[in-house]
């Protein structure tokens, strides 16, 4: 949907930023608006739900759970619950445990599940699943637990499965700021070392945001680098299929954006990152007008080094014609 | 309070009213505050604290002593500090039905989640934390022990953790009591214990001091001097305009960011927390006091900026050219 798209790009030109802003509120956009909750439940929901069960079947190392977190995961599973059935309550109903050591119940009418269970006693929830995996397969956001220690956080579990140019497994027990350490720019200005000391600030229950963005051919969940023979594959397959025809490029190039959320867990203290994924095609983009402008100035002016690491080293030429002639009304009898 | 999905980013203020009051010693009462709305309020990790408002302007910071999951209500225990700044006196002085505005908790002294061991050590009021705490490691089975010292009969709690702890619980009528014993302990912890300390100051140097002479690594140390307030104190001043002619007073309970905003100005803002750097603000003239993680020691050394979102005047007026 374009009318809830968290559009990212908000200046003339892209650098990075500690760019964070408190979640669950209001932004407007030139096509509508997003931010009023933290979780998302849109038409794609089952989608979404099918792909992660499909990738955590064939590589279920994207799951990593830690025995020293697992407060943190039950915190992480009552706090999906309450949003998902605050948030969207047609779909989703929590009953919170009548006294301590009770049961609560849990229903999601969009995949049949109902669940009676006591938080904290993992015996409760189906067999084999952990808090974070049960909760984790009910939700569209990669979901990432970080642990608080010796002045830095450190991402020790969570359940990735839609990581876009990172391995989960590979940056697991990682520093945020080693994890970000392969981002051009950013860290000689500090950004990641400011933005890490300010997470480890965050108060109990507070939740802040931000979004990233890149863009990409056709519309892979999965662009891990754990699966990176799987998604070249796909690109080379959708590029090729869009030779210099800007209809088919329109159609099969995404801005793919991230709207990542923090929470500080409020009985654990640990630090929860949600990353949800949004897909936008060019010619979805181009229906914006602003957007379409804002897009072109960014990726003209975009440095090289950066445009590298965004993997639009080759991409960038032909999305910007792509997107010019998208917004530039034909007149008739020219050639395009 | 917290009802399911509600979403702030900033959740700071609490209504809250006195369920009762008891004395637990001659010099500790027990508050027990609950939502004046009803309703469950917000979680809280062990070692959070309570800030309650006892005059305008003026916060003082109680541990909380629960386990910190959904709570019906919050218990505080006050140690009546006579010649303090009347914070004590007037929560010893509040009785159920009074009304309680306090700031939501807030941590800073949680247990470490990776460590295998906790060994926790508590002088006087310093318990309440530990109490916290201990209720957590008994909920999820962590292994722990803990070393309370007090004069005997003065001891808030003691029952409580006896019944809470068994046999790791030691009570020590003396620091030099304790002495022996923790030494002893110290230098037995298993690899990956982490050392809690909190209570007077003295004590926590000296608990401290005895663990890095043992080598205990810092990052192993975790400690919490009874009584420092978690807020930095809030002054009012003045911001003097020179552009537009105004004079702005900010008072103690907002920002100047939040000054400038009630005057109409338009500062551009983002995280309102000091970390991301959009709220930017030239300074003319003026000591400013920066609690920002943006600047520079050298910008802040320098005096030309201001992010108005957390920094205040040093002195009684700032001087910015807007």
């Amino acid at each position: 949907m374009i009318s809830d798209f968290p559009f990212p790009l908000a200046k003339e030109a892209y650098r990075y930023s500690a760019n964070l802003q408190p979640g669950g509120q209001r932004q407007a956009t030139e096509a509508g608006s997003w931010g009023e909750t933290i979780t998302r439940v849109g038409q794609d929901y089952e989608d979404f739900i099918a792909e992660r069960a499909r990738i955590l079947a064939a590589d279920p190392g994207r799951l990593i759970s830690v025995p020293y977190l697992r407060a943190a995961e039950w915190d992480t599973l009552l706090y999906l619950m309450r949003h998902l059935a605050a948030e969207y309550p047609a779909d989703f109903e929590f009953t919170e445990p009548p006294a301590k050591g009770g049961q609560a119940r849990w229903t999601n009418r969009r995949l049949g599940v109902t669940r009676d269970f006591i938080p904290g006693d993992p015996a409760t929830l189906p067999r084999g699943q952990g808090p974070l995996e049960f909760i984790g397969r009910q939700v569209v956001e990669d979901l990432v637990l970080l642990d608080q220690r010796e002045g830095h956080l450190w991402a020790d579990a969570g359940l990735v499965t839609f990581a876009s140019g990172w391995s989960f497994p590979f940056v697991a027990g990682m520093t945020f700021q080693e994890i970000h350490g392969p981002v051009p720019r950013a860290n000689p200005e500090g950004v990641f070392a400011r933005a890490e000391a300010f997470l480890m600030r965050l108060q109990p229950g507070e939740a802040y945001r931000r979004v990233n963005w890149a863009f990409q051919p056709g519309r892979m969940l999965d662009k891990s680098m754990d699966a990176t023979a799987g998604w070249r594959a796909e690109a080379a397959r959708v590029l090729a299929a869009s030779p210099e025809a800007a209809a088919a490029l329109a159609e099969n190039v995404h801005l793919r954006v991230e709207l990542q959320h923090l929470v500080r867990l409020e009985t654990s203290g640990a630090l929860l990152f949600l990353i949800d994924t949004r897909f936008l095609s060019l010619a979805e983009l181009a229906r914006v007008p602003g957007w379409a402008a804002r897009a072109i100035a960014v990726l003209e002016e975009l440095p090289r080094d950066m445009a590298d690491y965004k993997g639009l080293t080759h991409l960038r030429p032909r999305i910007i014609d792509c997107l010019r002639r998208l917004v530039t009304p034909v007149r008739s009898g020219e050639k395009i | 309070m917290t009802g399911p999905g509600q979403v702030t980013a900033r959740r700071t203020d609490l209504a809250l009213a006195v369920a009762s009051s008891i004395p637990l010693t001659a010099d500790v009462r027990q508050l027990t505050l609950v939502a004046r709305a009803g309703g469950r309020l917000p979680s809280y990790p062990p070692g959070a604290s309570l800030g309650l408002r006892w005059r305008p302007g003026r916060v003082n910071s109680y541990s909380l002593t629960g386990d910190g999951d959904s709570p019906l209500a919050y218990r505080v225990s006050v140690l009546r500090v006579p010649g303090g700044n009347g914070g004590s006196a007037w929560a010893h002085a509040l009785r159920e039905g009074a009304a309680v505005e306090a700031i939501a908790p807030r941590s800073a002294f949680a247990p470490a989640a990776r460590a295998r061991r906790h060994l926790l050590v508590a002088g006087g009021i310093g318990i309440t934390p530990l109490l916290s705490h201990a209720r957590w490691h008994v909920r999820w089975g962590n292994e722990f022990a803990l070393y309370y010292v007090d004069r005997p009969g003065r001891a808030p709690h003691l029952e409580e953790l006896r019944d809470l702890c068994g046999a790791r619980l030691r009570v020590y009528a003396g620091r030099d009591e304790l002495r022996a014993d923790l030494d002893r302990a110290l230098a037995g912890q298993p690899l990956g214990t982490q050392l809690y300390v909190c209570g007077p100051l003295g004590m926590i140097d000296a608990v401290t001091a005895a663990a890095r002479a043992l080598h205990w690594p810092d990052g192993r140390i975790s400690f919490e001097a009874f009584g420092a307030a978690d807020e930095g104190p809030r002054a009012p001043f003045r911001a003097s305009l020179t552009e537009s002619g105004c004079r702005v007073e900010v008072s103690a309970t907002e920002t100047l960011l939040e000054a400038l905003e009630r005057e109409g100005l338009h500062v551009p803002s983002m995280c309102r927390q000091g970390i991301c750097g959009e709220c930017r603000t030239p300074v003319r003239s003026g000591r400013v006091d920066h609690r920002d993680l943006v600047l520079s020691a050298a910008e802040k050394a320098g005096g030309q900026w201001v992010m108005p979102c957390v920094s205040r005047a040093a002195d009684s007026e700032l001087e910015l050219p807007l």
